[in-house]
């Protein structure tokens, strides 16, 4: 098992004819990707790496089931092709790229929430569920030096931090159910609170890495869902940063930024919370491996 | 940053509808006084700069002549504003403010939506308030689908305690301020104080409006506004960091570049943002000083990494040289180390002498493996070497001890 993404999952990729798609598809498709076909305005008919392409999501949807569509869009065009996906009724949309307007994110995830989408991203760098499938450009050419089946979930908003954990636990011979770079802006669909309950419920995954970051309250989201039972297996967590806290702060020169935070947002409270909350908190990236190999064996 | 200035704002915000005071921008003291003279009779001399709290720091005076306005005008000309020196000024008209409201909108991220903040006692204490008196702060929610109406911002301002026709105002101004927020993807705006004058009139005393960098390119109009002059947000650009702007701006189209210099004399140039991150702090953990910080989107950038390496090399006192990159395996290395190479070799520094180290692996490798080979000294990583054994290494080569 994993979540999100298995062997059998029905994946539709829009922006199937740009230049990343083309590129980073047959990575996909050769890893185990069940990529069942490719959406491109104006390029229906076509096909990249043996995947049909369509004009719209709509089209696609009366040749095929797709259960996940993956968006190799440019940030200028995110908005349109993610609310395509999401009125046309695909469950999971992913979104891949970087520097979506925060007002088109919004719109996107919104519309999302009322109908009931799954949205990972914006700004994902991939998913990987080893040995089965992967998503987007983590993990590239190579997945198999950095990913490994096994039974560590990875949860991130770093892209290339989320990489590099699966990497030196690979190295350990430690490996990963699924790992799932959650996107590092503002505003993005999913994040730990949603990755942990589907973790729960995946009896392949005994151990949940989750790798924070200064800013908004998702780690102490994921504190409080930890807490109040929401996910009971053992989990360890690194959010850099603390060093800025006692940085000279710069005078800022608006109120909001500091009324929004709050309390909320800094490294030392969301490690706090975490430790409250029973979480393997590691300080330096070293601590990492030796924790998981700990909760592996509580678990 | 994408912040504008507060001449910028106002004017966006009047444009969008929400009254704002007569004002006109000076880069003289002469230009000040005539500028006072259509202001009628009272006139208030702010300095322009890219940061808060002016009135603190002495940069903002109430003018009753024409004269006074003159020596206001050239006192603040010249003056420091944390850390930005003036260079223009602002003449407003005074007013006479019966009542100070606050008033912003900007992103939730746990909500995913737009939110306005907002109290009937605004101004500049309005941080001291939420805290002590956090029920007059109020939060307020929007769908961006639906927009803000104008029966919820009558409700919204009800519920902040106003009525009659204040209320009616003070509700329009907020959705002025909505429709600015929309209109020009705005990150954040905001209005502190709202003013409510003797005369009963509404406007915006004050403003903030932040862009959305991730948007500009549906409003070239308000990118040709971001000048240099808000430096990093907190300081003016250093000379080095004007430099690296001049580097990215080679190609807009590759490899955007994130730059800042510090005080420190170890030039750090990790990639990534939670790797770079990480770093950072294995560094300062191993005693390293960072003079630099520097991030990259991938790309075709072998020349901006080679014009970057020499701009770093060049700063005085630099002890030593870390390029990493997280393992992220889709982005060909090669292309980088390239530039780092031939940037090296035009340094044409003993590298036995000057640490260099670097850490990159992912598709490219072997060929990076060989381009590093040709600059003798170069300490070359690849997927073993972990973020703090990397730091270790760089301080322990930079401070001189000689262990290898």
């Amino acid at each position: 098992m994993s979540i999100l993404l298995d062997s059998d999952t029905r994946v539709l990729v829009q922006g199937a004819t740009g230049a990343e798609a083309r590129r980073l598809l047959p990575t996909m498709t050769d890893y185990g990707t069940r990529v069942v076909a490719g959406v491109s305005p104006g390029k229906g008919g076509e096909s990249v790496g043996g995947v049909p392409v369509y004009g719209a999501v709509a089209d696609a949807l009366k040749d095929h089931e797709v259960d996940l569509s993956v968006l190799f869009v440019p940030a200028r065009f995110v908005r349109e092709a993610a609310l395509e996906a999401i009125e046309a009724g695909v469950p999971t949309v992913h979104i891949l790229a970087e520097g979506v307007p925060h007002h088109d994110a919004c719109t996107l995830l919104t519309r999302a929430k009322q109908l009931g989408t799954f949205v990972i991203g914006p700004n994902s760098q991939g998913m990987v569920s080893p040995g089965k499938a992967k998503l987007g450009g983590t993990g590239g050419e190579v997945p198999d030096l950095m990913f490994h089946p096994g039974p560590v979930g990875v949860v991130s908003r770093s892209g290339g931090m989320g990489a590099e954990i699966c990497l030196f636990l690979t190295r350990e011979g430690i490996g990963q159910s699924t790992y799932v770079a959650l996107g590092g802006d503002l505003l993005i669909g999913s994040a730990f609170v949603e990755m942990l309950a589907l973790f729960e419920d995946d009896p392949e995954t005994r151990v949940v890495v989750m790798f924070g970051e200064p800013g908004t309250d998702r780690e102490e989201e994921a504190a409080r869902f930890i807490d109040s039972g929401g996910f009971t297996k053992p989990v360890v967590a690194m959010i850099p940063g603390e060093f800025w806290e006692t940085s000279p702060t710069p005078a800022s020169v608006s109120h909001t930024g500091a009324l929004i935070e709050r309390g909320r947002g800094a490294p030392s409270g969301k490690k706090r919370l975490l430790k409250e909350a029973g979480v393997l908190v590691a300080e330096r990236f070293s601590q990492v491996v030796p924790l998981v190999q700990q909760a592996l064996q509580r678990a | 940053m994408s912040r504008l200035l507060e001449n910028d704002s106002l004017a966006l915000l009047g444009e969008g509808g929400l009254p704002v005071p007569s004002f006109e921008v000076c880069t003289e003291a002469e230009e000040a006084a005539r500028a006072f003279e259509r202001m009628g009779g009272r006139a208030v001399i702010k300095a322009l700069v890219p940061v808060g709290k002016r009135g603190k720091a002495g940069a903002v005076k109430f003018a009753g002549s024409a004269d006074e306005a003159r020596a206001h005008a050239s006192a603040i000309l010249g003056m420091e504003v944390r850390r930005f020196p003036v260079n223009k000024l602002i003449v407003m008209e005074a007013l006479d403010i019966a009542r100070e409201i606050f008033c912003s909108i900007s992103f939730d991220a746990p909500g995913k939506c737009p939110l306005i903040l907002f109290s009937a006692e605004g101004g500049v204490d309005v941080e001291e308030l939420a805290e002590h008196h956090p029920d007059k702060l109020l939060e307020w929610s929007v769908n961006i689908l639906e927009g803000l109406k104008g029966e919820d911002a009558l409700e919204l301002v009800a519920r902040a305690g106003l009525s009659g026709e204040l209320a009616g105002q003070v509700a329009s101004a907020v959705c002025a301020m909505y429709g600015v927020f929309c209109a020009h993807d705005c990150e954040m705006i905001e209005v502190n104080p709202l003013a409510e004058l003797a005369d009963g009139r509404v406007l915006a005393a004050a403003g903030v409006v932040q862009l959305d960098a991730q948007a500009l390119f549906r409003h070239p109009e308000l990118e040709a506004k971001l000048g240099v002059e808000g430096g990093n947000g907190w300081r003016p650009f250093t000379e080095l960091e004007m430099r690296m702007r001049d580097i990215d701006a080679i190609d807009p189209h590759v490899g955007a570049i994130r730059f800042s210099e510090m005080d420190g004399d170890i030039g750090f140039m990790v990639t990534g943002g939670g790797y770079g991150l990480s770093s950072l702090e294995a560094l300062l953990d191993s005693g390293g000083k960072p003079a630099t910080t520097f991030d990259i989107t991938p790309g075709r950038y072998e020349e901006k990494m080679r014009q970057a390496v020499k701009a770093v090399l060049s700063k005085p006192g630099i002890k030593g040289l870390l390029l990493a990159g997280n393992v992220s395996n889709f982005t060909r290395v090669d292309i980088k180390v390239a530039g780092v190479v031939r940037a090296l070799k035009e340094a044409k520094l003993d590298f036995e002498k000057f640490p260099v180290i670097i850490r990159y692996a992912g598709p490219g490798v072997e060929e990076a493996r060989k381009l590093i080979a040709e600059v003798p000294g170069v300490e070359w990583h690849e997927d073993e070497a972990s973020i703090e054994d990397l730091a270790r290494r760089i301080v322990a080569r930079s401070y001189g001890s000689n262990e290898s």
